[in-house]
Parts: C-alpha cells; sequence; structure tokens
C-alpha cells in the first residue's frame, strides 16, 4: 500500500494543489519535529525526529513537483505501469529534436522555448482534468510520459540558451 | 576574569538551565570562537584581547604552541609549523600536490600524515589541537564548561571534509551541536533580529575556499536553495598570483624554503595594502624593487574573479532565479576586502552590497546565535534547512556512477534502494559510495566501500537487501541495511572504509597533550552520570505532558527503568549506567514516536484553525 503524501500535509488528493498551502504545512510540519529542535532530547527522540522529518521532506519534494505528484496520484489507485508513447508523438518528438539541432541564434532559441512551454502547459491542463475530474489514470499516464519528454527538453533548451549567453 | 553571567528567573532547573554554547569558525588560515552573552552575540578574545586566533600549530618536541605565538615560528622552523591545514582535511595524499606544501606529507593509511619533529600527525590531529585551544580560551572567559558547539564548513566540503571536522571537535572533547555551512552562518549573522524575506546571495571567499548559496528567508525559516563553490579557490590563490609576479625574471633560490616563506608574507601584505592603497612599492626583498598597482593586480587576478562569477551564474541557475530577483548580496570572508572582488560582484548584480559586519567575523557570529538556539537558550522561532552540497552515487556496472540523492536536496533526507546476491549463499556485498555530479566513478569523490555482512545464505537473485542512505542534518552519511524476505533484519552489519572510528578518536584522546588518564576516566564517569540524569528529567517532563498516550503498562514499564537507572547511579560502574541509558532509550522509543505523531497532529490542527478565519 502506497503512503498517501497527502494526508502527511493533511490535503485533499488533488492535482491542482494550493502550493501556498503545502508550503506553509511544509514550514509547520518542520518547524515542529525538524531535528535541530530535538538536540537537547533524548536518542529515542532523535531517531524519531530523524526519520520523520526525512519522510516530510520526501513527501513535500513530490508533492512540490508536478509530475511527481501525478504519479503519486495514480500510484494511489493502481499500480503505476510504463509510458508508452503513441506512434504520432514519437513523430513529433523528431521533428523538435531535429529543430533543437538547427537552432543557433539567441532570438530562434527564446521562440522555440516559448512554444515548448506552452505545449507543457497545455498537457498540465489535460493532467489536471485526467487527474482531478476524470479520473482516467490511463489517459493520465499517457501525459506523464510526454511530460517527461517535454520537461527534459526544455531543460536542454534552457542551457542552450545559459550557454549562448555566456559565449 | 570571568564574564558575569545573567540569567532569566525561573529558567534555574533541569533541562532548562542555560547552556553556554559557543560558535566556532574553525578557518584555513584564522579561527575565532563567539557566543550569545547577555543575548548579544560576541567574540570571544584571548588573555591579550586577540579576536583571530591564526589556524597554525607548532610543534616540538615537549612545546606545543598554537595561534599566534605558532605563527610566529613560521620563519624560523616552517617545517613543524603547520598551516592551512583545511586543506587537508578529509583529502588522501593523491587528492593534493605535496609540492603545494612547505611541511612534508605522508601517505598516513589513506588518510594524510604530516611528518613533524613529534612524528606523524594528521590533519584532525592538528585541527582537534585548534580546536581544544579555541574551547579552553572560551571556558576561561566565560567561566563555565561549554556544553556544546555548531562548526562552521564550507558549503563545498564532502561527506569525507565534514566527517573529518566533527571528528576533530570529538579528539578536542567538544560536543557538536550541528556542522553548519560558513555561508549560511553568515546570513544568520545578517538575517536575525530584522525582520527580511526574501532571496539572498551569500558570496564567501575564505583563505582557502570559495563558496556561493542562495538562501531564501521567509517567516522565520531560512531555507538554503542552491550551493556551488570551488574547494580550492581562495585568498591564497590571489596571493600566489602576487607571489609569481615578484619571482617573475628574478634569481631567487627556490629550494630555501625560509625565502620561499618571506616571499608569500610580502605577496599576502601586497594584497592587503591593496585594498586601501592604489599602488604598493615592493622592495624588501633582495635583488627585487618592483611596483604592483591595483589596476595591474586586478587584470593579473581577473581570471580567478571571473570564475567566481561562473559560479554565481551556475548557482542562480540551480536556483531557477534570475539577478533582479535578489534581494541582497551578503560578502563573507576578509578576501572579499578585495576592491576587484567587491567591484565585480557589485557589478554583476547591479545593487550595493551587504558588508557592514566584519567579514572576518561575520561566521563565527552567526554560529554562535545558531548554537544559542540549538542548546534551547531563547525563544526564536527560527528554523535552518539546508541542502547536500553535492550528488551521493553508488557504482554500478562498468564503473557508472548511479546517483541515489541528487545535489541540492533538503537534509535530512534520505533513499532506499534493494539489491540482491548474484551468488548462491552469498552472505557479504560491497556498496562503493562516491559523491560528485560525474558519470564516471573516476571522475566522482570516492567516499568508501561499505561492507555488508550476514546476509543470510539463498540462492542467487533470493536475497532482497534493502540498504538506506541518509544523509542527517550536519550533511553526514550513513548506511543501514536489512535483508527483507527473512526479516534478518538488524544483523546485517554496515563498515565504512573511511574516516576514524570510535576506538582512534579515543587514542587521540588519551594521547593529547593535557590531564592523566585516571582524570579521563572520572570525566567520562561524570559526564555519564549528567547524562543519566538528564535523560530522566527529560522523561519525566514527557510523561508530565503526554501520559495520556500511554497505558499503566506502558508507564510501569518506564518507571521500571528509570529506576534502575536511578538506582545505578548511585554507584560508579559506567558500563553498567551507559547500559540503562540505552534501555531507557529503547523502552521509550515508542513513546517518542506517538509524542512525535501527537505534536505534527497538533500542528497541522492548529493550521486547519488558521485556515477557517481566513
Amino acid at each position: 500500500m502506497t503512503q498517501n503524501f497527502f494526508d502527511t500535509f493533511n490535503l485533499p488528493v488533488l492535482f491542482n494543489i494550493d502550493i501556498d498551502m503545502l508550503n506553509h504545512q511544509y514550514r509547520t510540519l518542520q518547524k515542529t519535529i525538524h531535528p535541530d529542535r530535538f538536540v537537547n532530547a533524548t536518542d529515542a527522540e532523535k531517531k524519531q525526529s530523524l526519520q520523520k522529518s526525512t519522510q516530510i521532506n520526501d513527501a513535500y519534494q513530490v508533492l512540490k513537483d508536478p509530475i511527481k505528484r501525478a504519479s503519486h496520484i495514480i500510484s494511489l489507485h493502481q499500480v503505476l505501469k510504463d509510458n508508452t508513447l503513441p506512434p504520432d508523438f514519437l513523430m513529433q518528438q523528431m521533428e523538435w529534436e531535429e529543430e533543437f539541432e538547427t537552432i543557433n541564434d539567441l532570438e530562434q532559441v527564446q521562440l522555440f522555448s516559448d512554444k515548448i512551454d506552452g505545449e507543457k502547459k497545455m498537457l498540465m491542463d489535460l493532467l489536471a482534468m485526467d487527474l482531478d475530474e476524470k479520473k482516467d489514470w490511463e489517459s493520465a499516464t499517457n501525459i506523464i510520459g510526454k511530460l517527461k519528454f517535454i520537461t527534459n527538453l526544455f531543460l536542454r533548451i534552457q542551457q542552450k540558451k545559459l550557454s549562448m549567453d555566456n559565449s | 576574569m570571568a564574564l558575569l553571567q545573567i540569567s532569566e528567573p525561573g529558567k534555574g532547573t533541569l533541562p532548562h538551565e542555560h547552556r553556554h554554547a559557543v560558535g566556532i569558525d574553525l578557518g584555513t588560515t584564522n579561527s575565532l570562537i563567539a557566543s550569545v552573552i547577555s543575548g548579544q552575540a560576541t567574540i570571544i578574545q584571548d588573555e591579550d584581547n586577540v579576536k583571530i586566533i591564526p589556524s597554525i600549530v607548532h610543534y616540538k618536541d615537549k612545546e606545543l604552541l598554537i595561534g599566534e605565538s605558532a605563527k610566529k615560528r613560521q620563519l624560523d622552523d616552517p617545517k613543524n609549523t603547520i598551516s592551512s591545514v583545511k586543506r587537508l582535511m578529509g583529502k588522501s595524499l593523491s587528492d593534493v600536490n605535496p609540492k603545494d606544501f612547505v611541511i612534508e606529507l605522508e601517505d598516513g593509511n589513506g588518510t594524510i600524515g604530516i611528518k613533524t619533529n613529534v612524528g606523524l600527525k594528521s590533519p584532525v590531529e592538528i585541527s582537534a589541537e585548534i580546536l581544544r585551544h579555541l574551547r579552553l580560551l572560551a571556558e576561561k572567559r566565560l567561566g563555565h564548561e561549554i556544553k556544546g558547539a555548531v562548526i562552521t564548513v564550507p558549503a563545498y566540503f564532502d561527506d569525507a571534509q565534514r566527517q573529518a571536522t566533527k571528528d576533530a571537535a570529538k579528539v578536542a572533547d567538544i560536543n557538536v551541536l550541528r556542522l553548519i555551512n560558513e555561508p549560511t552562518a553568515a546570513a544568520l549573522a545578517y538575517g536575525l533580529d530584522k525582520k527580511v524575506e526574501g532571496n539572498f546571495v551569500i558570496y564567501d571567499l575564505g583563505g582557502g575556499t570559495f563558496d556561493i548559496s542562495i538562501l531564501r528567508l521567509d517567516k522565520g525559516l531560512f531555507e538554503v536553495i542552491a550551493t556551488h563553490g570551488d574547494s580550492s579557490l581562495g585568498g591564497d590563490d590571489f596571493d600566489q598570483l602576487i607571489e609569481q609576479w615578484i619571482i617573475k625574471d628574478a634569481n631567487i633560490p627556490m629550494e630555501d624554503v625560509k625565502i620561499r616563506q618571506r616571499i608569500k608574507e610580502v605577496a599576502r601584505k601586497t594584497k592587503e595594502s591593496l585594498t586601501s592603497k592604489s599602488k604598493v612599492m615592493i622592495d624588501e626583498l633582495e635583488g627585487i624593487n618592483k611596483e604592483l598597482s591595483k589596476e595591474a593586480f586586478a587584470s593579473l587576478s581577473a581570471h580567478l574573479t571571473e570564475k567566481t562569477i561562473s559560479c554565481i551564474k551556475l548557482a542562480l541557475h540551480d536556483a531557477n532565479l534570475t539577478t533582479d530577483q535578489i534581494t541582497g548580496v551578503v560578502m563573507v570572508g576578509g578576501s572579499t576586502r578585495m576592491p576587484n572582488i567587491q567591484a565585480a560582484v557589485k557589478n554583476f548584480f547591479g545593487m550595493p552590497l551587504l558588508n557592514n559586519i566584519n567579514p572576518d567575523e561575520v561566521v563565527a557570529l552567526g554560529a554562535a546565535e545558531q548554537a544559542n538556539i540549538l542548546a534551547g537558550n531563547t525563544n526564536h522561532d527560527l528554523l535552518l534547512l539546508d541542502v547536500t552540497p553535492l550528488s551521493l552515487g553508488i557504482e554500478t556496472m562498468g564503473e557508472i556512477v548511479e546517483r541515489i540523492i541528487p545535489r541540492n536536496s533538503t537534509l535530512p533526507v534520505a533513499l532506499a534502494q534493494e539489491f540482491t546476491t548474484y551468488q548462491d549463499g552469498q552472505t557479504g556485498m560491497v556498496i562503493h559510495v562516491v559523491q560528485g555530479e560525474r558519470d564516471l566513478v573516476k571522475d566522482c569523490r570516492s567516499l568508501g566501500k561499505f561492507t555488508l555482512k550476514g546476509i543470510p545464505p539463498m540462492v542467487a537473485g533470493a536475497a532482497k537487501i534493502r540498504v538506506t542512505f541518509q544523509v542527517d542534518a550536519d550533511g553526514l552519511l550513513s548506511v543501514s541495511a536489512k535483508e527483507l524476505s527473512t526479516g534478518v533484519e538488524s544483523s546485517i552489519e554496515v563498515k565504512p572504509s573511511y574516516g576514524i572510528d570510535d576506538k582512534q578518536i579515543k587514542e587521540m584522546l588519551a594521547s593529547s597533550f593535557s590531564s592523566a588518564e585516571s582524570d579521563k576516566e572520572n570525566r567520562a564517569l561524570a559526564e555519564v552520570k549528567v547524562e543519566g540524569k538528564q535523560i530522566i528529567a527529560m522523561i519525566q517532563e514527557a510523561l508530565n505532558a503526554d501520559k495520556a498516550l500511554l497505558n499503566k503498562n506502558e508507564i510501569d514499564l518506564i518507571y521500571e527503568s528509570i529506576n534502575e537507572l536511578t538506582n545505578m547511579l548511585e554507584q560508579s560502574d559506567r558500563n553498567q549506567i551507559e547500559q540503562k541509558i540505552t534501555h531507557l532509550n529503547e523502552v521509550t522509543a515508542d513513546f517518542a514516536e506517538r509524542r512525535m505523531d501527537h505534536s505534527i497532529n497538533k500542528a497541522l490542527a492548529g493550521k486547519k484553525i488558521d485556515t477557517l478565519e481566513l
């Protein structure tokens, strides 16, 4: 049985999470149980504090990140599957890869970056609908697969931008 | 004279008595010790009213000198006068270039040994001498025993370097409350009393290390969001540039260590003079008559300045921030006095720099504030959340690193990984842990091999060994293992191959220059008795507060264990007392967990009410 990280912060299981609330709960909990609060405690308490503080950091990392959060929601309902991507998306991937290789000035990189960012936002909206309204885990699993690729591509674009800035 | 201590009314009894805690900046060039005295973080001065203690130890026969008096011997006896030992902490001989050092280095069983007149000394022992000197100094000035210390380390220090620092503290008989990163300590010194919020960059250029940290300050929470740096870049490198510039085209016998030491000295003084003067004449060395201008020095060292700016860019990238999202830039470390450094950083961020606290003192002052909070002497609601500076990984097939805990993860952090056996009847296994960002094992820093023993013999692939890598709030790694299929959990023993073990630390403690063996035993017994009394007091208090979380049977068991310990405290058997303390900890483990869950629920419930009010 997967542990429900939303319970850890006393939050409803939703992809469209209240980030401010998550941050607030995280801080409240760490201020209560962090090892710094147990420096003068018994060994038993120190051990507990270390474990709980570690678990809360772990849960926070998962809920803070949209892709990890989405996977976590699915894992609460079914065993996670590998994401197989539809053939038309594979074609799309190849086109983007080609475009990534050919762009070579800052303006082009910015345009491409905006395009991919737009694509990411659109998929995030679809994912929210699948997870919070339709409860369509199959479709959500597919979107997560696409988002993993797009997030990675977006990161590479930012790195390319950074190296162009520097030179 | 001991300083007058004013204690608040009603705070006199265990466990709330004032615990004298100090902050220690164990620096490459200099070290400082500070404490919160009458609510104010204050650097503790030695008998000559000096605050800055050179991190230098001089060994000769029965003579041991530390600080300024050791520094004076550097010229006439450089081989027995050890400085910048921080650069050797947690390193092996293959990590350094012995030619960079005036002192003689040797392989000391995986770590470095330094040849002196009184035999081979390890960097841990030498650092311990400095730490002990600081502790004794503080105890003398405060008139009290020091109950605990926060020691600062460069943010970029790896596990071995942190472990070595903690070991040195143990040898110096110091109870480490926490190791914190130097830049974080500086931020504490700047931010504690002011109600500032926002993203802050800490630019820390010391004698031997450079760190960049980005912190978010928000409602009493200090969150480190990114760190970067270079563990071998510092003011010493700027000195070396001037040194090379001085000896260029001059005929100087380089094998003469005394002359080399002289040039080093002149180079450092030249650099310091250039912070206030526009040019410096170098003529005190025979055969050398040269003038260095501020501008010439700036261009001579431009590549070093640029290197630090590149680090800032990387840290900003990791934090996902741009310069306009930065609220302030804090300058730390004596080397940030260089005008060319100030100008470059100011120019990069386009804002004035925060540098009104003495850069030499700011780290120790911040560490003292944190020590005071951790010791429980203040009601400050502040919490510091630090991160891992480097990724942790394990070696897999083909000497490839599999990353298990990524860099910049908030501490404490843990990750569990499952392993299996590949041979029938296999009972042991070795896990090689490395630290660093590169993909190949040889490009990362090896932290050592953890040997798992006691795996129950089974057919290949049947055992399921769950190995947990835990990095605690000090940034130190521990590894534990469980065999899942049979439940022979705790018998799997994990041993690191690096660092020094408790036995070696005890030996170093025993061989230290001060007190005789019987004193040691008496002191250890006294300490264990105090510990026993404290744990009883703490559990009593916990029982008074949360007895409702236990049933009668559980309460009886705890009281029984308390009574056993109380009886044992009347006697003088240290082993027996230690056993009873361990037993009491075991008996109260469930209670501790329930109390922790209880306070978590209370904290979350409190928030619910807040939201309703919104």
